[in-house]
Formats: structure tokens, sequence, C-alpha cells
């Protein structure tokens, strides 16, 4: 099947997940539940993932500008805008798409091997919407609130690192943190971090949804759900990046 | 009244069904008998439309089923039940909330209600 193909039946797909759904207040607690499996387990890695960037975004940064005419300030800057600007929108992306895209690819693809998806589409209930619409919704919504909070721990972690090994004093990090801060800059990463999520969750969908054959093809689902999803982030990432910051 | 019209159905190189014609009246029961791999349960499944015939039409009443909208098909469907070969339970929901599903998706009803409608079915 052709890309084109693909690009078709995607969005032919969305259209159907965004149709009139039966039942609004089973929707919002399925999405409620997505938002507790999809975003608040997901937490710990993020936590962990961002605290140890901030803190190898501040020592590499040192190392690399470690010159008289630099001034201190600057690690804090670097590690601040990095991390902002990049490191946890994209990067978080990215680990999440390993994680929460496989879960998805991997529960609807059971579910469509395993007869789930057909038996809802002969009861009349619409399967798209009622499988993925409460996915994208969790994800959209919970996905902003990762990422502010890697945001967090990514410079909190630069500045435990800088400190803890005398590489930056206190003073300079707080002071490069607060230098020409654009607020901007964090609304552009909730744009990328909301688009993202709406990819994680309509790809590793999509992967799982038209899975066929059994659970050796789930399986390869699930692992074209993390490439696809990786790869359309990139792009995406590129095309947000050129209209948001120039 | 669901009719069945030259309905022929593939599976890439494999011609599962060829030219299939049959009527189903109300209140009448029907039988599709054939051996393992005839296709019996890609004919029920064409005829609920979960696949899409490549020539050949079922109508309902008259109308064909493949051309109605979304909304349509889902009407239809809210009045077909079908048994699956692999039973197609929802596993990650208990008995009751199987058998509770569908009322929690169409029936106006309190949870008290369908509880007590869904433990009527296994209790007869």
């Amino acid at each position: 099947m052709g890309l084109i193909t693909h690009i078709g039946r995607y969005f032919l797909l969305l259209k159907e997940t965004f149709s009139r759904p039966e039942r609004l207040s089973l929707y919002w607690k399925r999405t409620v539940e997505e938002m507790d499996l999809l975003g608040v387990k997901s937490l710990g890695i993020v936590a962990l993932l961002s605290f140890f960037m901030g803190a190898v975004i501040t020592i590499q940064t040192k190392t690399n500008i470690d010159s008289p005419l630099i001034q201190a300030w600057v690690v804090g800057f670097a590690t601040r805008q990095s991390t902002i600007l990049e490191f946890s929108p994209t990067i978080i992306a990215l680990i999440l798409a390993g994680k929460v895209g496989s879960n998805i690819a991997a529960e609807i693809g059971s579910m469509r091997v395993s007869e789930q998806i057909d038996a809802l589409d002969i009861m009349g209930v619409n399967s798209a919407g009622y499988l993925i619409l409460p996915k994208i919704m969790a994800s959209v919504m919970i996905n902003p609130f990762l990422v502010i909070m890697s945001m967090f721990l990514s410079i909190a972690g630069g500045y435990i690192a800088g400190t803890a090994t005398g590489i930056v004093s206190a003073t300079d990090y707080i002071q490069g943190i607060q230098t020409n801060f654009i607020q901007f800059h964090v609304t552009y990463a909730l744009i990328k971090t909301v688009v993202f999520a709406f990819i994680i969750a309509t790809v590793s969908a999509y992967q799982g949804y038209y899975t066929k054959g059994g659970t050796r093809e789930v399986g390869i689902s699930s692992t074209k759900a993390v490439v696809y999803s990786n790869v359309v982030i990139l792009i995406a990432n590129y095309a947000l990046t050129q209209m948001l910051l120039i | 009244m669901i009719e069945v019209k030259g309905l022929s159905k593939r599976f890439g190189d494999l011609q599962v069904l060829t030219d299939i014609n049959a009527v189903f009246r109300k209140g009448q029961v029907n039988q599709i008998i054939g051996k393992s791999g005839s296709g019996k349960s890609v004919l029920a499944k064409c005829i609920v439309g979960l696949h899409r015939p490549e020539s050949g039409v079922v109508l309902y009443d008259g109308r064909s089923f493949h051309d109605m909208g979304q909304e349509e098909k889902r009407d239809i469907r809210q009045r077909i039940g079908m048994l699956f070969q692999g039973s197609a339970l929802f596993d990650s929901m208990t008995v009751l909330q199987n058998v509770m599903f569908p009322l929690q998706m169409f029936a106006q009803m309190s949870k008290r209600e369908m509880v007590d409608k869904a433990r009527s079915c296994w209790n007869g």
C-alpha cells in the first residue's frame, strides 16, 4: 500500500474519529481513564529523563564554552533555552511516542485481531470515535503538563549538577535562567507539545486500528507506530519551528 | 428483508466468494452451511458490512448497505446481533460490564436499571 493511500486512510479515520459521539459522558469517563494511563503513569520516566537531561546539558555547555570571554551565566541561559525550546517538548515527545504510542497501537491492534472492534461496529458504536477520540483528548490535555514539569525538572537538574560539581555558581546559574527570557518560547514549546501529542495518539491509533493478522502483526504495528510517530514528530518539529520562530 | 446479489469477495489472490445470491426474509431462520474455509464467516461479515465486497450488493429493504452513510449504517447495525467465532468479549471489562455495554451506549437508563437488566440476561 502506497504512502498516499496511507495518508488518505489516516485522514478518513480522523474524520470517523471526530464524528458525533454516541454518549458524551462515557467518552469523558474514558478520557479521564486515558489521562491516567497515558499521562500520569508516564510521570516517572519523564521526571527522571528531564532531571538528567538538564544536568547533562549544563555540564556539556560548560565544557564547550569554557572561555574567559564568555560570562559564567551563559551556562544557565543555554540550559534554559535548550530545555524550553527543544529538549523538553521534542525529546519528551519522542520518549512518549515510544512508551504511549506502542501502548496505543498494541491495545487497539489486539482489539482488532480479537474482533472486539468488529463487535463494536456491529453494535452500531462508532469504534474509531469510542477507541481513539479519548486517547487523543487525553494526550492533548495531559502532555502540556508533562512538558511543563519536564522544563522545571530539567532546569533544576542543571542547577543541582552545576552547583554540586562546582562548574557554575548558584548566582550565575540563576542569573542565566532569568536573562533575556522570552515568554513566547514557552508558548511555542506548548504549541509543539499539543501537535506532537496529537501525532502520537493518531499515528499510533491508525497503526493499531488497521492491524491485520494475529499477535505477530500486533507487535509489528506497535513498532511501526513508534517509528512513524517519531518520523512525523521530527518533520512537524522542523515545520513548526520555521513557522513560529522565523 | 436482506438480499445478497452477485456478491464476490477476495483477499489478495484468494477468491473467497464468487457471485453469491441469497434472500433472507423477515421471520425466517436461515442456515449457511459449508466446509471449513469455504467463506461462511466472510459472507456473514459482508452482509453486516464488516467486509466490503469487490462486486455485488447487500440490500436492506431494497437499499444498498455499502452506499449508506455512516449514521444510517449504525442505525441498521443497532438492530443486528452477531456472535463471533472468537467470542470478541471486551477482555478489559468484567462479564457484567460486557453485557451492560450496549445499554451504557444507547439506552436511557439509570446504572441500577442497567445492572438489573444485564443480570436478568443470565438469570433468565
